[in-house]
Formats: C-alpha cells, structure tokens, sequence
C-alpha cells in the first residue's frame, strides 16, 4: 500500500515557536522580577542602614580623619569598634544576603539564560524564514 | 545539519537551537505517520497523532537522555498518543470492520498490552529496590546469573535468592491488584 506523503514540519513547527515564545517570554519575566526585587531590597537595606546610622549620629565620629595624622593614629581603632557596635547588624545581614541571593541567581541562571537567548534568536530566524516562504 | 546523529540533533535542541528541531520532525514524520497510521487505521487522525507527537517530544526536550535511542523514545510517545486516540473513537468504528484486523493490532488487544506492561511497571515500583534491580538486570538487560554476581559484586546464590523473592513479590502484588 503506498502512503500518501504528508508534511507536518511547518505545522509543528509553527506550534512551537508559539510553545517556546510563551515559555521564554515567562521564563524572562521571573527572572528580571525577581533580579528587580532583589536589587531593590539591596538597595533598600542598604538605604534604611544609613538611616539608622544617620540618627545615631554615628558619622560624627568620623570627624575624627579631619584630624591631625597622630590623632588618628591614636584613635582610629576606638572610631572603627564604636561605628561597627553601632552599625544595624539585622539589616546589614539581610541587605548582604539580598546580595548573596541576587549573586547567586545570575550565577546559576547564566547557562539558561544564554539557552533562552538562543531560542529567541532562532525563533526570530524560524519566523522570517516562514514569512518569506 | 542532515548528516549528524539525532542524539546530537536533540542535545542542539537542549542547547537552544530550534532548527534542530525541524530536522528531526522532517527526518522522522513520514516513518512515524506510517507506524501510527498501522495504529489507528486512519490517515488523516495518524497526521495528528503525529503532530501532538512531536509537539509533545518538544516540551520534553530537556529530559530526553541523549545516551539512549532517540527514536524508540519518539516511537513510545507516538502509541501513547495513538492509544489514547483508539481509547476516544473505539466505540465509534464500525463492528465489521474489527474482523479484518489481525488480533494483535485491535484496539483492545493494544491497551490489555499497554495496561499489563504498566501493572508491572508499577509493582516493580513497589518492591524492594535491590530485588527489582535484580529483575531489571535479569528481563530487560537479558544479563545471566554470572554476570549480575559480577556487576553487583553479590555471590551467585544471592542474586539466585534475590530473584526468588522478587518473583515472589510481583507475584503476591499481582494477585492482590486482580
């Protein structure tokens, strides 16, 4: 019995850029809102950590560097362990943290977001090859 | 592009690269048209099997393990898809056409198969993992006795024991399950 050819490529691949564009498209829009959260929680313990430090007036004590050399040589080390006693360690900790995570995730992420990349690119090729046929 | 394997095809598919994609539809879709169109008896319900077949392969690109046979891998989605399509029109095909299909191939003979095969699948799940690897290694690696005492780095009597109980086993699960 002789079969009738048939030509599915163009179906199933019309299928799929629609599967892989919807797929990236969600896959890119986690990522850059959770790089944006993260960014913006850094920068907003980083922020209220100077807040802190501004109301206990802790930056007066670096007035101390506008001092003669002996001087700070004298005291720069009692400066250094009243401004670290003063420092908000709980929000320091979760601003590095923050960091740490935003790190991490660009780290971990690199090679499927170089994959995505790539997929994109070959859709955009997949689509103009189909539109010109 | 035409010339290279499809285990490298699929790994280019992994990395991103969709074209490779279209290679492999386009290398295999007439060979898989003819498989499922022996399935279900239908040309036209075959093109689309065939198209939920690839389209299905591709959202599950990233776990196909490239060692092992690309196309025994797209041919089990394939009946899978042909099954599920004979379970939906079955009742649909004239009585009188049943009688010129060869037995092996009748809808139901297909899914006691597929049916048995996952009831075994299953109970392997369930026993202890050191008697259905023993299993596995004796039924679907066709390894001797000898052989898995080697791999296994286990006497020939223990395997002998392991064997014993793991028939043991599926045959008690088998029977509970009826």
């Amino acid at each position: 019995m002789s079969m009738k050819k048939i030509d599915v490529t163009h179906s199933v691949m019309d299928r799929v850029s629609r599967f892989e564009a919807r797929r990236s498209a969600r896959w890119l829009a986690v990522f850059w809102v959770t790089v944006l959260v993260l960014t913006g929680s850094i920068i907003a313990f980083f922020f209220r950590a100077f807040a802190i430090l501004s109301e206990r007036q802790t930056w007066d004590v670096l007035e101390i560097f506008y001092q003669d050399r002996e001087i700070i040589s004298e005291f720069w080390q009692d400066t250094a362990a009243v401004v670290i006693a003063e420092l908000p360690q709980k929000t320091l900790l979760l601003a590095v943290s923050a960091l740490v995570l935003l790190a991490a995730s660009w780290i971990i992420t690199r090679q499927r977001r170089r994959i995505v990349k790539r997929r994109l690119t070959e859709l955009a090729k997949w689509k103009k090859r189909s539109n010109n046929t | 592009m035409y010339q290279t394997s499809d285990e490298a095809l699929v790994r280019a598919v992994q990395e991103g690269d969709i074209s490779a994609f279209e290679v492999l539809v386009g290398r295999y879709q007439h060979k898989l048209h003819s498989f499922v169109t022996y399935l279900v008896h239908d040309p036209q319900a075959a093109q689309d099997v065939v198209q939920e077949s690839f389209i299905s392969l591709y959202k599950a690109i990233d776990s196909v393990d490239t060692a092992r046979k690309f196309s025994s891998y797209l041919y089990s989605i394939a009946r899978n898809f042909a099954i599920s399509y004979l379970r939906g029109h079955v009742s649909h095909a004239p009585l009188t056409e049943a009688e010129h299909i060869p037995a092996d191939t009748l809808p139901e003979a297909i899914l006691m198969e597929k049916d048995e095969r996952r009831r075994i699948e299953r109970a392997l799940d369930i026993i202890d993992k050191k008697y259905k690897k023993v299993i596995s290694l004796y039924y679907f690696d066709d390894m001797s006795y000898e052989e898995m005492s080697t791999r296994l780095h286990l006497p020939v009597n223990t395997i002998r024991t392991h064997m014993r109980r793991a028939k043991d086993a599926l045959r008690k699960i088998l029977a509970y399950e009826r």
